[in-house]
């Protein structure tokens, strides 16, 4: 888990709105930083923070919804959980098309929306570190030889080490030896972690 | 102003169409019904003409007929008599057989051998069936002589033409209209002078006339007949008459269209009110509802703070006792918050408006903003605002009844903005045109203007200007532009006035009812 506690971005035009709400998530330790105005919101806040979004619909200026489409426009992976005074289907269906993790009616009980913030704080998490897991498994398989390469891709689409030294004109030892040093590089000890961590990685080598 | 006055012309201008065919009718019926009368005069006269003619001949021959054959003595005969019979007789003669003509029976145009070659022609015929020549006509005063040849003697007769026709049995005896002459070969004798100059009315008609041969061998005239019909003499009571009894028709009709327009205007007005007060108790609601709902939101959201708070530490400090009253208060806090959501909640899905609930279809704003101001007619006049439509647009996609709401909330704001101005003139301008894919329509007034700092506000529910004003109108017609895929802008304009514009998507680019993405 990351040092930091996650940060949520509070978005709404009532000030005692946004006051109560920070209350309430810094009741299970979230750090909150509230925003009245949308535009300052979305000129201003960290793009690289860990966290969610909790966002109104209804604001002057600027509604939720066009919020969401420039975050999106603007490459933002924040997880957004959508406010709203009076949702309709529509407002909901546009919402979701949007790429909004979820919709809550106001007002809201604290149970729904802690549980829907730590939901989308856990997803962001989790689509982070993915993302660093799959950037350090990148780094790692770039260090393989094309030799090594070659065998493991063998290896993935679960060949045995004699069939892999048939198929590649190589004896079963020298291919063994391959195996060591690559599951050395790529950090892995058995063949689960290596299909699981990899075949992605090779396939996407292998398609261009 | 402009409106009603096109209004008026319009049924002006039809009275008079309406009149003048009707008064070209009856003209033309009076002067057929009159053309009738005169040929049956015409037919008369004929007839008149013919019995007298055949008269005398039977007259002449009678006389042929009595008289004793030779003898100086016959000279004072039973034809010196005839005169005094017959009015239309101006002398008779008679000549025997180897002597010349009385001195009388020579008269202009009638010379002897006129009377000579006559008298032949007349002994030419067979004996029996003779009958009597004519001779010496004299146009100037309408006279001619008739000679008739018997076995010894001859006869004349100087017939005066005018007298012919028997006093009481004339058709025309006291018209000066009619010209009645009785023609032979190229000689005409006028019976009838007439009018004096033959003057074409108008073209209306050439007047009447009858060319009829009088039924006498002896006397073959052409019964040649005219009477000029000039706009002297239409029937001008009837015209008159018709004029009246058209006018009056013709205000009566507009009188009874005028107001039937205006019920119909009133009815249009109160039910375009009705769902004024539908649409604007929804969006009281909805505005209620909004204003009620944060304050809601905030007070749960803090009373849950507050009852988490308390219970994290009862739980760490086992200080359970302490705690458990103001807990206990903030439960039923948060309880009674939510009920009050749910009130507001339940009133909000009472009165929410059915979204198009007649469905998007073709509107022409054009239509409706003309429409609109015609309904607004009386309150312009009394304003005395000029109210124009200006510009062209293809028809937009939304519900009739929404986008004649929101028309109708611009038009009398304005109309209501001009009323507090005191600049003149006071002028409402609406124009159409195209954005993109959109169809706009302004409504622009040259009224005092909204403050700079009003301006954002304006569409914020219970926000107003007014006093007494609720705030909910341009809300209201914002909600319902949005509803419909469109939106409601407004702009001052420089140095005074305003201008909203709604913008409505275009029939034709929407294609299935799809959404362009925005």
């Amino acid at each position: 888990m990351n040092p930091v506690s996650p940060l949520i971005h509070l978005v709404d035009d009532d000030a005692a709105v946004r006051e109560a709400l920070a209350l309430l998530l810094g009741t299970v330790g979230l750090r909150v930083q509230a925003w009245g105005d949308p535009r300052q919101f979305l000129d201003g806040f960290d793009r690289r923070s860990i966290g969610a979004i909790v966002l109104d619909v209804r604001m002057p200026g600027l509604s939720g919804l066009t919020v969401i489409d420039l975050l999106r426009e603007q490459g933002s992976d924040l997880p957004v959980v959508v406010l709203t005074g009076h949702g309709t289907v529509e407002m909901c269906r546009r919402a979701f098309k949007s790429g909004a993790a979820e919709f809550l009616e106001k007002p809201i009980d604290d149970e729904r929306l802690l549980e829907a913030v730590h939901n989308a704080v856990r997803t962001h998490v989790l689509s982070r570190e993915r993302e660093a897991a799959g950037r350090e498994a990148r780094e790692r398989y770039a260090t393989l030889s094309p030799r090594e390469r070659e065998v493991l891709a063998l290896v993935v689409e679960g060949l045995t080490n004699k069939e892999v030294g048939r198929s590649l004109g190589m004896s079963p030892r020298t291919v063994e030896t391959h195996r060591a040093n690559l599951s050395h590089k790529l950090q892995v000890s058995t063949l689960a972690q290596l299909i699981r961590g990899y075949a992605a990685l090779v396939d996407e080598d292998r398609a261009p | 102003m402009p409106w009603t006055s096109r209004i008026d012309r319009r049924w002006l201008l039809g009275w008079l169409i309406v009149c003048a065919l009707g008064a070209a009718l009856i003209v033309r019926v009076d002067i057929a019904m009159r053309r009738a009368d005169f040929q049956a005069e015409a037919r008369q006269a004929h007839r008149v003409l013919s019995q007298a003619a055949a008269r005398l001949d039977a007259v002449l021959a009678t006389v042929a007929l009595l008289a004793p054959p030779g003898g100086e003595e016959a000279a004072d005969g039973a034809e010196q008599r005839l005169p005094a019979l017959y009015p239309q007789l101006l002398a008779a003669w008679r000549r025997d057989a180897g002597q010349p003509w009385p001195e009388g029976a020579l008269v202009p145009g009638a010379g002897p051998q006129e009377l000579d070659q006559a008298e032949l022609r007349s002994r030419a015929q067979p004996a029996t069936g003779r009958h009597p020549v004519l001779a010496g006509l004299d146009p100037a005063r309408a006279q001619y002589t008739l000679v008739l040849a018997d076995h010894g003697a001859s006869f004349a007769l100087r017939v005066d033409a005018r007298r012919l026709a028997p006093a009481g049995e004339w058709p025309w005896a006291n018209s000066t209209t009619v010209r009645a002459t009785l023609g032979v070969g190229s000689q005409t004798l006028v019976l009838d002078a007439g009018a004096p100059a033959p003057e074409r009315p108008f073209g209306v008609t050439d007047g009447f006339e009858a060319r009829l041969p009088l039924a006498s061998q002896s006397q073959p005239f052409v019964l040649h007949v005219q009477r000029f019909v000039g706009p002297a003499e239409w029937p001008w009571p009837v015209l008159g008459a018709w004029t009246l009894l058209s006018a009056l028709l013709a205000w009566a009709a507009w009188r009874w269209h005028a107001s039937r327009r205006e019920r119909e205007r009133v009815a249009a007005l109160a039910r375009m009110a009705q769902v004024s007060r539908l649409n604007t108790l929804g969006e009281l609601a909805a505005g209620v509802a909004h204003e009620l709902n944060q304050p809601l939101t905030a007070m749960l959201a803090g009373t849950q703070a507050a009852l988490r708070v308390l219970r994290d530490e009862a739980d760490a400090d086992g200080a359970v006792a302490d705690a458990r009253p103001a807990m206990a208060a903030l439960d039923l806090a948060a309880a009674q918050a939510r009920r009050a959501a749910d009130v507001v909640a339940r009133l909000r899905r009472l009165v929410q408006p059915q979204p198009a609930a007649t469905g998007a279809q073709p509107v022409d704003l054009g239509a409706v903003a003309r429409r609109l101001l015609d309904l607004l007619e009386p309150e312009l006049a009394r304003l005395d605002i000029v109210a124009v439509v200006e510009g062209d647009a293809p028809p937009a996609l939304g519900d009739p009844v929404a986008a004649e709401q929101i028309l109708h909330n611009l038009l009398t704001n304005a109309l209501q903005a001009l009323e507090g101005s005191v600049r003149e003139p006071r002028h409402l301008t609406v124009r159409l045109g195209t954005r993109e894919t959109r169809v706009a329509c302004e409504v622009r007034d040259n009224g005092p203007g909204v403050a700079p700092a009003d301006l954002p506000r304006l569409f914020e529910p219970f926000f107003t200007t007014r006093p007494g004003g609720l705030g909910l109108g341009l809300p209201l017609c914002q909600s319902l532009a949005l509803a419909m895929d469109g939106r409601l802008e407004v702009q001052a304009i420089e140095p005074h006035g305003t201008t909203f514009t709604l913008e409505l998507p275009l029939a034709a680019a929407a294609g299935g009812g799809d959404t362009p993405p925005r």
